[in-house]
């Protein structure tokens, strides 16, 4: 059974996520430190076992940054990864309300572009600005 | 941007506070998006370093950095008026933030820092040390290490 919960934020599992999907791994009180100035993040498990996570870094009202999303391999394909946008977006879109002119930012892995392009992100070079990719405005 | 003269280092007086008065007079001479004081107040609260430049007195410009003060970073709203742009101003800038990010970078550590450069100035940013590689990752970037230069 698939559930999503917010701002769990534990070390164990987000360190587990990390070496599973091929970044490395940080010393747990390194980790600790970034996932408590985290604003908000979402972790995906499969019955008590993670299996997705997200998080949103920044200064929780003029710049977002999205970070960390990572899907385990097995469960890679099975829309887990769709899954944590749509939640970090419906906190984004919260944060809208406050500030209409948020800028949301991702770095997206290499071959990621596409994944994030269905969410409405298009690179900066689309809008003609300098690399990165920004949210899109759809208003 | 058109490069002038650079100033002369001790021109350039740099300091560590920053109002959302002086934010949005810097921001909104460049044309930026603007916001509320309210917004930028809470979101200056919510940034790890930041920085204002003065030159003879006059504010000229400022940077801020925001992250989640251990794994990665991001360079935001560096951002020189018009009148003292092209003059190396903005370098010191990043220069100042990247320092402050490196002498709280503990032995061992290491943390990311990215940023996206506004069209054209992708060579500003090398200048100040960041790589841009889109085969990694789409914005520049730079890692900070405290074992190495």
């Amino acid at each position: 059974m698939i559930s999503i919960k917010e701002n769990i934020n534990k070390v164990e599992e987000y360190n587990y996520l990390f070496d599973q999907v091929g970044w490395g791994c940080y010393e747990n009180k390194i980790s600790q430190k970034a996932l408590d100035n985290t604003i908000y993040s979402v972790s995906v498990y499969d019955d008590d076992k993670i299996i997705g996570y997200g998080r949103l870094i920044g200064d929780s009202i003029c710049f977002l940054y999205i970070h960390d999303v990572m899907v385990l391999p097995e469960y890679q394909h099975k829309k887990i990864g769709t899954k944590v946008m749509n939640k970090l977006l419906e906190k984004i879109n919260r944060i809208k309300l406050e500030n209409p002119y948020v800028r949301v930012y991702l770095g997206a892995s290499k071959g990621k572009d596409d994944f994030y392009r269905k969410f409405g992100f298009i690179t900066r070079k689309e809008a003609n600005l300098g690399s990165g990719m920004i949210l899109k405005n759809t208003d | 941007m058109e490069y002038r003269d650079l100033y002369d280092e001790n021109k350039i007086e740099l300091a560590d506070t920053l109002t959302s008065t002086e934010f949005l007079e810097v921001i909104e001479s460049v044309g930026f998006k603007t916001y509320s004081e309210e917004q930028v107040n809470k979101a200056l609260k919510n940034t790890m370093y930041m920085v204002k430049a003065k030159v003879d007195g006059k504010l000229a410009g400022i940077g801020r950095v925001v992250g989640d003060y251990s794994i990665v970073c991001c360079l935001s709203d560096i951002c020189v008026k018009p009148e003292f742009q092209g003059r190396g101003i903005g370098l010191r800038i990043v220069k100042y933030l990247k320092n402050k990010i490196e002498e709280n970078v503990k032995l061992g550590e290491k943390m990311q820092i990215e940023l996206t450069p506004t069209a054209g100035n992708e060579d500003f940013y090398k200048k100040a040390g960041f790589k841009y590689n889109p085969d990694v990752i789409t914005g520049m970037y730079l890692w900070i290490k405290s074992d190495q230069e």
